[in-house]
């Protein structure tokens, strides 16, 4: 497959004849970085499959308006948090479950979802990382598997690189301390 | 900063950077034309929902706010109906219990005015006469004529 800018990308989408195949090639380019990000939030992977596509479909929807003023996999990345971070407190709504609760479902999931094939400690650093509160988790996710740079992370979730660095910090220290204890 | 490097190398030395996470076969080759055919269908019309159906959860939060009230009030009445009357009177006992924790209030003044007041209500010939009554029923003689002795005159 040919490999497009996202400007070039962006300028084909704008086109109406292109429009259509340009946006198989935004999927295509981006929609495994955009599952495995939603995939940590969510857990499950059917959850997953239902927030990508939704965000997907938020995207082709916003796209039109998209002004440039960040980059695409910036914006696309901040319409996937989101989405994953609506799921879940719809999922609390629907349960009439507290956040914590949907935390212990989530690590439910781990031992019962058919797409989860990790080891041991794969498994109990996933725990551990359900236990933090939601901004740490993300910004440990983020950090440590997508090895984003502060910078980027500060653009998708609107906090500043000094919150996000410290965030990261207490994040690791609950997390050794977990994987030690446990 | 060292403590945070070590703190990530042991976490990384433990569990590595792999996601114990997998997608089934071929989903990553599907996904593009499922969402492609989500986004380019027509959209279907929202079936217009009634205001009550949007607002279920908000109307079950109140119905549930109103049945706890109602229990509430029930609960109350019933448990307050049930204590029975006589335990609002009270008893020898608790009379004794009131006296001797407030005698040690009275001094000396308290005592002299209530046996004054009570020179002024109690006369010694109406207790005088209380005697004789109780004394005449007990001897079974005629309380109506005692009683007409002693009634006082206009």
């Amino acid at each position: 497959m040919e490999c497009y800018s996202d400007k070039e990308l962006l300028e084909m989408f704008r086109n109406g004849e292109t429009r259509n195949f340009a946006f198989n090639l935004i999927v295509n380019k981006y929609q495994e970085r955009l599952y495995w990000h939603i995939r940590k939030i969510v857990v499950g992977h059917d959850d997953a499959d239902d927030v990508i596509q939704n965000t997907f479909i938020k995207v082709w929807g916003g796209l039109e308006t998209f002004r440039e003023e960040s980059q695409l996999f910036t914006w696309l990345y901040r319409i996937a948090t989101n989405e994953a971070l609506t799921f879940l407190k719809k999922k609390k709504v629907k349960s009439f479950l507290s956040m914590d609760d949907v935390e212990s479902q989530l690590a439910k999931t781990l031992e019962t979802d058919a797409y989860i094939d990790g080891n041991e400690l794969q498994l109990k650093l996933q725990k551990a990382i359900l236990k933090l509160p939601e901004k740490q988790r993300l910004v440990f996710n983020m950090k440590y598997f997508e090895e984003m740079k502060y910078e980027e992370m500060s653009e998708i979730l609107g906090t500043s690189v000094g919150a996000l660095k410290a965030s990261f910090h207490h994040a690791v220290k609950k997390i050794e301390k977990f994987m030690g204890e446990n | 900063m060292e403590a945070k490097k070590n703190g990530l190398e042991v976490i990384e030395g433990k569990a590595g950077k792999e996601l114990p996470f997998s997608v089934p076969d071929g989903y990553f080759d599907s996904l593009p034309r499922r969402i492609q055919e989500r986004c380019t269908q027509p959209q279907h019309q929202q079936p217009k929902q009634s205001w009550i159906f949007a607002l279920r959860s908000q109307l079950a939060l109140a119905a549930g706010f109103a049945l706890l009230v109602v229990a509430a009030y029930f609960g109350y009445y019933t448990t307050t109906r049930s204590i029975p009357r006589d335990s609002y009177t009270l008893q020898k006992s608790d009379y004794l219990n009131i006296v001797s924790r407030s005698i040690s209030e009275f001094d000396d003044i308290d005592l002299y005015k209530a046996i004054e007041n009570k020179r002024k209500t109690d006369s010694i010939d109406s207790a005088a006469r209380t005697l004789q009554q109780r004394y005449f029923i007990k001897k079974g003689n005629a309380t109506t004529i005692i009683g007409e002795k002693y009634e006082e005159k206009p």
